[in-house]
């Protein structure tokens, strides 16, 4: 298993688009991804699972992915947080 | 699997919803028709557009019905359309969670697609007091 920090850099936070990317992309893993905020893990390949962390902008996570492509799922998710979700990052409060 | 998925809803509640969901996800529903009842409407002739709707439906692994208010005409179209498909499966209570979820589905059976909806219909309502008294 590997886990890393990442933080929502996004001005909308983890809003309903950004979490459909997420999910579209996580599920081109065979790797279980999660994703950790206060205690509360969701599963990165689950919508309504991600919906229910509320990640506003500046929040920081700890990501986990577990299984055969575990280092690509990482990295994938990390260039999705860093790149805001594909929409930029805004400087975190 | 493929299961066709219908909405039967008043109005343009469903098409509404899913409409809210493409956006969401930038893409179109795969297999799934929208079918609105207005008031007054006759209803066998809303039966028989449904029955057609279904038509164009792959329900080759089963029919999943959503509708909204239980009991309402909507969902006694439903029950009525699901007279004729026994393969249906129907899931009343529609909202914008269950029809996200919908866009987020793994490939399962028709049984299981009908739990997780409801499921996740359930899990997106919930209560969080303001902290005046």
């Amino acid at each position: 298993m590997i886990e890393k920090n990442a933080t929502v850099v996004n001005k909308l936070g983890l809003h309903a688009r950004a979490a459909a990317k997420l999910v579209s992309e996580a599920s081109k893993y065979q790797a279980q991804m999660e994703i950790e905020k206060e205690g509360k893990r969701a599963n990165a390949k689950s919508i309504m699972s991600i919906m229910m962390l509320a990640a506003t902008h500046g929040t920081p996570v700890r990501l986990f992915t577990s299984g055969p492509d575990e280092e690509e799922a990482m990295q994938a998710l990390i260039a999705l947080f860093e790149s805001g979700f594909g929409e930029g990052a805004e400087p975190c409060p | 699997m493929s299961v066709g998925m219908l909405t039967v809803t008043h109005h343009q509640l469903g098409q509404q919803l899913v409409d809210i969901a493409s956006r969401i996800f930038a893409r179109p529903p795969e297999n799934l028709a929208c079918y609105g009842i207005i008031e007054d409407c006759d209803l066998d002739t809303a039966l028989a557009e449904l029955h057609d709707i279904c038509a164009s439906l792959d329900c080759t692994d089963g029919l999943l019905i959503l509708s909204d208010l239980y009991g309402a005409t909507p969902y006694n179209l439903a029950k009525r359309l699901m007279g004729e498909h026994p393969e249906a499966t129907l899931v009343s209570g529609i909202n914008l969670p269950m029809v996200v979820k919908l866009f987020n589905l793994q490939q399962r059976s028709r049984s299981q697609l009908a739990e997780s909806l409801a499921t996740n219909g359930r899990i997106g309502i919930i209560i969080e007091a303001g902290e005046s008294k």
